[in-house]
């Protein structure tokens, strides 16, 4: 994955982010009903939180550049 | 349960060995062997957000609101994913410039403005002393917590002005003489101060872990599971705590402090202290992005158990639930917990302290004293021969009055806020910083006088809606300011102002803090002009990529011994020379003191000076005594120009380069294929002269015979003969395949189309065979229609390969039951024709190399040779390939092998116009 569309990934993520933790998303999930004794609101903040983190970890985990490429490394693409 | 001594003990270790592991992480980074240069490390420090407002405050919000804690939490972790780029840029432009604060960062963008970067101190200094006094009131209310057990504190219990009640403010004084033993060890303010970095990521650790024990506890020791405390809270009627509706705030407040909190987690001083300043590599930010979420989550998981756990414990009992951290525990009798959990409440508290005294120092010299100081002429500091003692001196004064000023502050109004509510209104400080540095790296129209209005302007509107009516709730101003407005005018109601009423003040106050700030930063750009000296900072800034380390912002002269001095003073005659021989011996140069100094080295001075009294002040300094240094526009956008054509000439010749290497590379490789040619041109001469030599030498022999011996026996002699014409036939043979080969190949091959039937042409072939097939009495099986579609291709060429490949199947199989099955199959879109006999079969790894030219089966092609010439499914691959067809052989049931090729049918009607690519076989043009 090039640097560039990591950008782009977290940058989607950022907006996804700012839609599952805003109106209208919780009002849907601050229901009456409980899942194991546990409320559904808890569920999904801490579930859409903990989403959030292991997407960002997997967009800037997958296929990093070995540590002795640079970040303007991962650009040009061997010959051949 | 703790008396005071023990508390005093335990404290006194604690901060020893915080001690001990700064004194370390400092050890380490003097041998060169950082124990903070990796991402966890960074992002642990990071972690600096959660303070003891974390620790002990979100439990008292969420006691209070349910989930109102989160935002606080989300936020962050949204704008982590922004990191990616404003984070990263923030970084290069840090260590490209020598920025040694975030004052000195928005000056430095706005031309190194001094007034910039002094209003940035106070705005953070103001904003930041409620903040250190919540850390202060946090360590002291659970001191107060623990000597006053087993009675339970009541909310808003000022904690007793005992003299233990004044252990906060020795640890106060501790933490002072933490700050200034780690935190001022260099002058130059851009240096790491590793030692203290390594000390917060150990705080990070403590606060973690006591919180997530007292979670665990409280969970699984006291109740049986999450499901269990949530079932038993909604039980007991707080189930409204886990709704959105039970926090109390409306989704406009929800999504502020959502906002508000990303933006503080970058631009309090103390974020910026950490991410920026004492980041030591870029690609430690990768992995920050997602640990420093996580580590947020994991650190608030068990906040709404407790929350709702301490609820259940003390039913009715008005406890001051900002300590229930505490008082759970203790509750219970659990001694060894209750000091984990105060030592993690002291780690979250000091770890903050510290971070925010040390960046507050360095700003509050390098931006607003130093420069003060200077201006000041009966102090005659210019004139001073060392100064850099006093520099220390004010930063180390300042991290003492700072947190002095935290503890009067605590003292007089700290008890009439919750913790929560205090940190958000320092946020709200922080966040006036947000619009002139995310517009000022982006935007290189942001302007001085825009930003610097629009600062004003935030910081003013923060001032009247936050801070004054903490202090009217303190008693220190008339309470009807609040509820009448001033002078009794409704409409100037600072928590409802021009009648925007129902928001929380928080809300309230980013609120319309944003909107003036960001339309005078925005508008006023627009409509003032910059200085030359700003452009140039701005470009520098915004394209911070292209220009690091490009333009000589120095065009003036200046003698070395002059710099030399000036430098000396300010950082101290040892670094000084230390820093010019470093530079000399860098460009093997030598500098004579009367010298004229490279614009390099005044550029090196500047960074300098500017890493100890900020960017305003250094350039100033630089100014006396560099003479003819001043820019006119023209000039800057030169420089500019300049820059930015060296940089894209640069740039050119970086893609030349990479273009003629890439040629390079082609002709090497093109090279290296015509070697291989050349060396099976060569390999095919040799093979082809050796071919025909064998026959020819068996010819000669037999003929030397009959010619020499002309009395032999009739019977011996037409058996010579025999032999001679069946040679010359092979050897004609060898010589018409040798001439096909190299037609093909060469593309001078003449097809002669025609409309045909396969079938009849395998008929034909057969009959052409059939003599050998008689000879070994070889069965033949036939599977093809009576008639086939026609075809358009060369009749005569078409048939040669069938032959080919029948007297091939002829050839191998056993003499008497041999077998050889013809079949041909008929698909839309092409036909496939199958030769498949009983032989001993091809295997597997010689499939393809029975294709290539004298590849002969089952040994090299000097001994036992049958009679092909090696040449012939050569040609049968050049043909079928010619029509569009493949060629293949495989296993075939049982045993045996089988050849099958394919002709496309709606091809044949028009072979390709040009032979199909030739891989592999151009000696046939030197044949």
């Amino acid at each position: 994955m090039g640097e560039q569309d990591r950008g782009k990934r977290l940058i989607a993520l950022f907006l996804l982010g700012m839609a599952l933790f805003n109106f209208p998303l919780l009002v849907v999930a601050s229901a009456g009903w409980t899942v194991l004794g546990l409320p559904p609101l808890i569920l999904y903040l801490f579930g859409a939180w903990l989403g959030l983190i292991l997407l960002m970890a997997l967009i800037i985990e997958r296929r990093a550049p070995g540590p002795t490429a640079g970040p303007a490394a991962a650009s040009p693409p061997e010959p051949r | 349960m703790l008396d005071a001594w023990s508390l005093l003990l335990v404290s006194s270790l604690y901060l020893a060995v915080l001690f001990a592991v700064a004194h370390y992480g400092d050890r380490r980074a003097d041998q060169g062997r950082s124990i903070i240069n990796n991402p966890y490390i960074y992002a642990l420090s990071l972690a600096v957000y959660c303070t003891g407002w974390t620790f002990y405050g979100s439990v008292g919000r969420a006691a209070a609101g349910g989930v109102a804690f989160l935002p606080i939490y989300l936020g962050p972790t949204l704008m982590a994913a922004l990191w990616w780029f404003v984070l990263r840029k923030m970084l290069r432009i840090t260590k490209a410039y020598g920025v040694t604060s975030i004052a000195d960062f928005i000056g430095a963008r706005y031309g190194k403005s001094g007034l910039l970067a002094g209003l940035v101190t106070v705005i953070a200094v103001v904003g930041t002393v409620p903040y250190l006094s919540l850390q202060l009131k946090a360590i002291s209310a659970s001191i107060a917590v623990i000597l006053a057990y087993p009675e339970l504190p009541q909310p808003g219990a000022v904690p007793g002005a005992s003299f233990w009640g004044d252990l906060a403010l020795y640890v106060t004084l501790l933490m002072a003489a933490f700050s200034i033993l780690f935190g001022t060890r260099h002058i130059d303010a851009t240096e790491h101060h590793q030692g203290l970095v390594a000390a917060i990521a150990f705080e990070s650790v403590i606060k973690l872990v006591a919180f997530l024990a007292v979670g665990l506890f409280v969970t699984f020791g006291l109740y049986d599971g999450f499901g269990d405390i949530f079932s038993r809270a909604i039980a007991a009627g707080h189930g409204h705590l886990l709704t959105f509706s039970g926090t109390g705030t409306g989704y406009a407040d929800w999504f502020a402090v959502v906002f508000l909190s990303g933006l503080a987690i970058l631009f309090l001083p103390r974020q910026f202290q950490v991410a920026v300043l004492e980041n030591i590599n870029e690609r430690h930010l990768n992995k920050a992005i997602w640990l420093l979420p996580l580590y947020l989550l994991l650190i608030n998981l068990f906040v709404l158990p407790v929350a709702l756990g301490g609820l259940l414990r003390f039913p009715g009992v008005g406890v001051d639930a900002d300590t229930l951290v505490l008082t759970l525990p203790m509750a219970e009798g659990q001694r060894a917990l209750t000091v984990l959990i105060y030592l993690g409440g002291l780690s979250a508290a000091t770890a903050m302290v510290i971070v925010e005294t040390v960046a507050l120092s360095t700003m509050f010299c390098n931006d607003l004293l130093m420069p003060a100081l200077l201006r000041v002429p009966w102090l005659r500091l210019n004139e001073r021969a060392d100064l850099s003692g006093l520099l220390l001196a004010i930063r180390r004064g300042a991290i003492l009055a700072m947190l002095l000023l935290a503890y009067a502050y605590f003292k007089v109004v700290g008890a009439s806020y919750s913790l929560a509510t205090t940190g958000l209104v320092s946020f709200c400080a922080a966040a006036q910083f947000a619009p002139p540095i995310l517009f000022g790296i982006y935007w290189k129209g942001a302007t001085r006088s825009g930003a610097l209005l629009g600062l004003l302007a935030g910081f003013g509107i923060w001032i009247y809606t936050l801070l004054l009516p903490a202090l009217a709730r303190s008693g220190w101003l008339a309470a009807e300011f609040i509820e009448a407005g001033p002078f009794g005018i409704a409409f100037l109601q600072p928590q409802a102002l021009f009648g925007l009423a129902g928001l929380d003040p928080i809300t309230h106050c980013l609120l319309w803090s944003m909107l003036a700030n960001l339309a005078l930063l925005i508008g006023w750009s627009l409509i003032a002009r910059q200085s030359s000296y700003e452009q140039l900072q701005a470009s520098l800034f915004v394209d911070v990529d292209r220009l690091a380390g490009g333009p000589h912002l120095w065009r003036g002269t200046a003698r070395v011994a002059d710099l030399r001095a000036l430098l000396a003073r300010y950082i101290g005659p040892d670094r000084a020379e230390q820093a010019f021989a470093r530079h000399a011996r860098a460009r093997g140069l030598t500098l004579p003191a009367d010298a004229e100094a490279d614009p390099d080295l005044i550029t090196l001075a500047e960074r300098l000076l500017a890493g100890a009294i900020g960017a305003a002040s250094g350039r100033v300094m630089i100014a006396t005594v560099v003479k003819g240094a001043s820019f006119g526009p023209d000039e800057v956008m030169a420089i500019l120009d300049e820059a930015s054509q060296r940089i894209e000439y640069s740039r050119q010749l970086e893609q030349q380069r990479a273009a003629l290497e890439a040629a390079g590379e082609e002709l090497r490789r093109a090279n290296q294929r015509l070697t291989e040619l050349d060396h099976m041109k060569d390999d095919f001469l040799s093979t082809v002269s050796h071919e025909l030599r064998t026959p020819l030498t068996s010819i000669r022999s037999f003929s030397e015979i009959l010619l020499d011996n002309p009395d032999l026996a009739l019977a011996e002699r037409s058996q010579f003969l025999g032999i001679v014409v069946k040679e010359s036939e092979r050897l004609t043979r060898l010589i018409n395949d040798i001439l096909d080969m190299s037609r093909i190949e060469s593309g001078r091959m003449e097809w002669y189309l025609t409309e045909c039937d396969p079938v009849m042409v395998i008929e034909d072939a057969l009959a052409a065979t059939s003599s050998l097939f008689h000879e070994k009495a070889i069965t033949i099986e036939r599977h093809m229609p009576a008639e086939g579609p026609t075809i358009t291709a060369d009749r005569d060429r078409l048939m040669q390969v069938v032959v080919n490949l029948l007297s091939n199947a002829a050839k191998f199989v056993e003499r008497g039951q041999g077998r050889v099955r013809v079949v041909l199959t008929v698909q839309p879109d092409r036909l496939t024709v199958g030769v498949e006999d009983n032989g001993p079969g091809i295997p597997a790894d010689q499939a393809e190399a029975v294709f290539e030219k004298f590849h002969q089966v089952g040994g090299n092609t000097t001994t036992k040779k049958p009679s092909g010439s090696g040449l012939g499914l050569t040609i049968c691959r050049r043909i079928v390939e010619h029509f569009g067809g493949r060629i293949w052989a495989e296993p075939a049931a049982p045993h045996g092998a089988a050849f099958r090729f394919t002709l496309p049918l709606a091809a044949t009607g028009a072979p390709a116009a040009e032979p199909p690519p030739v891989a592999e076989q151009p000696a046939s043009r030197a044949s």
